[in-house]
């Protein structure tokens, strides 16, 4: 098993990392799968069984890496490891903190546990190059228990496709939000409605958006999709504003699931939210 | 005793009393002829940190005491102190000067500064006791290099912000820093990072054979942070792990830091000696917890950058601890070899009694050592009565026989 990537532009470091910083809010623990023509990081739900896949990021290897070669398991040619996202931040997190970043090598090395090695090239104020070299500790899944990291979950039949209004403004009113209660009802309309809507005793608090571009309605126009999700776990999704994205489109799935599917050039993040009864 | 400091000056004062105030919780200010002595050491005493200012940097210096007389000194809170200093970047616009005064038996150190609209304002800070802390170190050791502040933070910012020790293993051509890995921590729990430095990047290096020293971060970050602020050099002095490590960062004849730090020694478990002898004057709000440095060293003598060798040398490095650990300590006892370590004797004339400074440290050592583990499993509010109680006046750290020594 061998894997080696570099990254040469600063653009894609800086892509790289923010990427990285963003899902290290979302879970503890992720699943990096290295293919040949994508990097996926695999976030499951915590305590889920069985296992339920809550975010599915997609990374083009072409548009980030100058040099990649991989060696991997099976047919397809895949590796898939699991790693703590705080650890793989902490170390990603220089190359935004140090300038002067010559390039980034990612390696897949076997030291006293095996590591994700990033090897840092500085350059030096008299112009010589100094390494910096990171050992992140990873976990290589067997390829037994790699099926389950196979597949991106499957697309349903869903009710209502909406774009996501501002994920910064969005952010600030779930963040108010979560101070009311756990959870908050998430309606959208064929009409360009979309409504976040916190029930308690002693209060109801809705924040309503209009003029939202609907995708796809499969129901009336005036017909209401909604879902009851954990608030906490909406508002980590919407931590993904810090890399700012092109598109933000909401599926619905009356009364099951909201599918959150953020694009923005050559990243693709997915994020599932499963309804929560009353 | 009465003291002025002008503007810039006070910039600089400021700046040294955050980066003390990243080390320990008490200021000991000491006057002894023409300098001025700030000093404090953390609560485990595994650390220690002073700045030394001559007269040079005073507009006014006078200490109005006969030669005769003792020299004035107090013991104060770090916090109180750092209220007055709270700005140090914007000080220097605002304030045209500084005065520092107090008498020798007063309970008060008074502090005026003068803003540069005119006004004044004066600061009464408690004195908490009358004593002193004296320490011995010495500066000729066999390695020390020299780094810009520039250079140290770059390197520094590579390693994880909540990393507490790091090892550097220095060789005649390359310099590496590495996260000091320690054998009690799951290696899957961890990054590591090592980071290499050529010879030539350092203003000064003198280094004969390979070594490896672990040391805590905390010390360095707080000396880069003055070092920066000055843009001066900071000076790494070092000796074989275990011996301390001492960062000197100097403006020749006028001021000067030195922050002596604990490593890690190579085979025993490490000195520790937590301050907690205190009733009556301590004002310390928050007691940090006890620094755990009670833990097998890990630390080879050899630099080790072979990936394959990683395995096997942890292995050899563990065994050899356990064998030299009888050594080391026996040697200790025989000549007086001791390494940074602390003393509280009620009169500072008198010469130690080495022997009895030894013995002691060891006693300590073990009921530290206990003490540790008991502060893991109940928290840190949790107090072992049996501890020894020692009413201090006056401290001694000594770090070797032939050391130098900045007291009289």
């Amino acid at each position: 098993m061998k894997f080696r990537g570099k990254i040469v532009e600063p653009m894609c470091m800086r892509q790289f990392s923010s990427i990285v910083l963003t899902l290290c809010k979302l879970s503890k623990e992720s699943v990096l799968k290295l293919t040949s023509t994508q990097l996926l990081f695999i976030i499951s739900e915590d305590n889920a069984v069985p296992r339920r896949t809550m975010a599915w990021c997609v990374l083009d290897r072409k548009n980030f890496f100058n040099e990649y070669t991989i060696d991997g398991q099976g047919d397809n040619n895949e590796i898939n490891l699991q790693l703590f996202m705080e650890l793989l931040a902490s170390s990603v997190n220089t190359f935004k903190a140090v300038d002067s970043v010559k390039s980034v090598k990612l390696k897949l090395t076997d030291k006293i546990t095996p590591c994700l090695t990033l090897e840092i090239e500085l350059v030096t104020s008299i112009g010589h190059s100094r390494l910096c070299v990171h050992d992140v500790p990873v976990n290589v899944i067997t390829r037994a228990h790699a099926e389950d990291y196979a597949q991106q979950p499957p697309t349903h039949n869903y009710d209502i496709s909406i774009e996501m209004p501002n994920l910064k403004k969005l952010r600030f009113i779930i963040d108010r939000l979560k101070k009311l209660d756990h959870f908050v009802v998430v309606s959208a309309q064929g009409s360009g409605h979309m409504c976040f809507k916190v029930e308690t005793h002693k209060a109801t608090v809705s924040t309503f958006f209009t003029g939202l571009k609907v995708e796809k309605c499969s129901n009336d126009l005036d017909e209401v999709s909604s879902v009851r999700v954990d608030l906490r776990k909406l508002s980590h999704f919407l931590v993904c504003e810090q890399i700012h994205p092109d598109k933000v489109t909401c599926h619905i799935l009356n009364g099951h699931l909201i599918h959150q599917h953020l694009k923005q050039y050559d990243v693709e993040i997915n994020y599932y939210l499963m309804a929560v009864d009353e | 005793m009465k003291c002025n400091i002008l503007g810039q000056n006070v910039k600089v004062l400021a700046r040294a009393l955050h980066a003390l105030a990243r080390v320990g919780d008490d200021l000991f200010i000491d006057m002894i002829r023409d300098r001025l002595l700030l000093r404090t050491v953390n609560s485990t005493q595994s650390a220690f940190a002073e700045f030394i200012f001559l007269n040079r940097f005073f507009t006014f210096y006078n200490l109005e005491t006969d030669y005769n007389d003792e020299p004035p000194k107090c013991k104060i809170s770090m916090k109180s102190f750092l209220t007055v200093f709270k700005t140090p970047n914007s000080m220097d616009r605002m304030i045209d000067g500084c005065e520092l005064s107090f008498e020798p038996d007063a309970s008060q150190l008074i502090l005026k500064i003068q803003f540069s609209n005119g006004s004044t304002k004066t600061h009464f800070l408690p004195i908490i006791e009358c004593e002193s802390l004296q320490v011995k170190y010495k500066k000729n050791v066999p390695y020390k290099i020299t780094a810009s502040a520039k250079l140290l933070t770059g390197a520094v910012k590579n390693f994880r912000v909540n990393e507490d020790e790091i090892t550097l293993s220095v060789s005649p051509q390359k310099t590496f820093l590495k996260t000091h890995v320690d054998t009690n921590t799951e290696s899957s729990k961890i990054v590591h990072t090592e980071l290499c430095l050529l010879a030539g990047e350092f203003e000064y290096y003198n280094v004969g054979n390979p070594l490896s020293i672990t040391f805590c971060l905390k010390q360095l970050r707080a000396v880069m942070m003055f070092a920066e602020s000055t843009s001066l050099p900071i000076t790494i002095l070092f000796d074989t792990p275990g011996r301390p490590v001492l960062f000197c960062v100097s403006n020749e004849a006028i001021y000067e830091g030195n922050f002596v730090v604990s490593s890690l020694s190579n085979s025993d478990s490490q000195v520790t000696s937590s301050q907690e002898s205190d009733s009556s004057g301590r004002i310390s709000s928050n007691q940090p917890a006890v620094i755990n440095r009670v833990k097998p060293a890990l630390t080879n003598k050899t630099v080790n950058t072979l990936e394959s060798d990683a395995k096997t040398q942890l292995v050899s490095s563990c065994a050899t601890s356990l064998s030299s650990a009888s050594k080391n300590r026996r040697q200790s006892r025989d000549d007086e070899n001791m390494d940074f370590e602390f003393d509280c004797s009620n009169n500072c004339n008198d010469a130690m009694d080495c022997n009895d400074v030894d013995n002691q440290r060891l006693s300590m050592n073990e009921s530290n050592f206990d003490y540790s583990l008991m502060n893991k499993v109940f928290g840190r509010g949790f107090q072992l009565s049996s501890r020894p109680f020692l009413a201090v006046t006056e401290k001694v750290l000594a770090y070797d026989s032939d050391g130098l020594e900045f007291s009289d």
